[in-house]
């Protein structure tokens, strides 16, 4: 009889999760600030690659990165109540997330104080500021396995202010519209596309730079 | 400042372009290899971002984040005012208790000690102890001197000596 009792409400428990599961965010959130606990936990298995993501792009430190992560969900379970729905759950999140980031690194000392000022034009930008384009052989994807291609993008990536950091990261890997990068980075749409033009600029040429390396280590 | 072919090429790739303005792009980046590579260029190193990205997350041990998660939690819940109090004695008894007992001690050490002598509040001008004893007033100074005096009336009745 307690078999079955504990049958019935396991399988009680794995549909409730198996709803929560396939919940979107919003009632997810709506479950959680009620207090349940089953549906934020759907929360942070469905965004911590996401958020790990950009926390390890920033800081490129593991341990670091699982910090900020944690604190991350922390902190959204602590404003739940916040939360109003007039952005998505995944922008709020990423606020959060490349706010701590931002924090972490202003905490260590690594962040790079003086940022790109997007609003002023920059000389040194005019005169070969276009966005490069890649033959075959200046091709840093094609001239470099992909291990090596990982750590370029790497260094590339520490070459960059932290705010040209975030708006890459969130671009190029989780694909946010300019919209709800100004929301995240609380900027103009302007501001981001500037942002993204200097940051993707900035990125090609650290690439390239690596590339001239290698192939000079080879000759 | 980048130029405005550029911004566009840029909202073009990042699909920010309205309908007909990102149809001009389009035809233009069809007719021009240069500006075909640089879109070539911005999918490559998005991909490598992205790769990048995904292979962190691989190697990264999700296991314990929600145990992690759930004890931060748990750590901001207000406890009840019992445990409060308690965690709050364990955490900071020692301290307050060190902290009172030095306050005390410095209000030992600092108090005044040459006080002004007491006021004599009141004046015995006479006893009456009735016709069958004899009344005698003593005032005997403290140890400390002037500090304190102690008054003591002495009755004596004449037919049963020695009784007080």
């Amino acid at each position: 009889m307690s078999a079955i009792l504990s049958l019935d409400s396991f399988l009680s428990a794995t549909a409730t999760f198996g709803e929560a599961v396939t919940a979107n965010d919003n009632t997810l959130v709506a479950q959680a600030r009620a207090g349940d606990q089953q549906a934020f936990r759907v929360l942070v298995q469905r965004y911590q690659r996401k958020v790990y993501g950009v926390a390890f792009g920033m800081l490129h430190e593991t341990e670091d990165a699982m910090d900020v992560t944690q604190e991350a969900f922390i902190r959204v379970h602590r404003y739940l109540d916040r939360f109003k729905g007039s952005s998505s759950f995944f922008t709020w999140l990423y606020r959060i997330t490349v706010n701590l980031c931002i924090d972490h690194l202003r905490r260590e000392g690594k962040a790079q104080t003086v940022d790109y000022d997007d609003s002023v034009s920059h000389p040194e930008h005019e005169s070969g500021g276009q966005l490069l384009p890649w033959s075959m052989d200046t091709n840093p994807a094609k001239a470099m396995d992909r291990k090596e291609l990982r750590e370029a993008i790497d260094r590339a990536l520490s070459t960059l202010s932290v705010k040209h950091r975030a708006v890459i990261l969130m671009r190029e890997v989780e694909g946010l519209s300019y919209a709800e990068m100004a929301r995240v980075m609380q900027c103009s749409k302007g501001t981001i596309m500037s942002r993204l033009f200097h940051a993707r600029r900035r990125m090609q040429v650290a690439l390239l730079d690596v590339l001239e390396e290698k192939k000079k280590t080879a000759a | 400042m980048a130029s405005r072919d550029d911004r566009d090429l840029q909202r073009y790739f990042d699909g920010e372009l309205p309908a007909r303005r990102a149809r001009q792009v389009r035809e233009r980046i069809e007719t021009s290899p240069d500006d075909g590579g640089r879109i070539a260029a911005l999918e490559s190193m998005q991909e490598a971002v992205r790769d990048a990205a995904s292979h962190a997350a691989d190697r990264a041990d999700f296991d314990p984040l929600w145990a992690r998660v759930q004890r931060g939690i748990e750590r901001e819940k207000p406890l009840p005012l019992g445990e409060r109090l308690g965690y709050w004695m364990r955490r900071w008894g020692v301290v307050v208790a060190a902290a009172t007992a030095v306050v005390l001690a410095v209000i030992i050490v600092l108090r005044p000690t040459d006080l002004p002598p007491p006021r004599n509040d009141v004046v015995i001008e006479s006893l009456d102890v009735g016709p069958e004893a004899v009344g005698t007033i003593f005032t005997i100074s403290d140890e400390a001197g002037d500090t304190g005096k102690t008054t003591v009336i002495w009755v004596t009745e004449t037919s049963a000596e020695g009784e007080q």
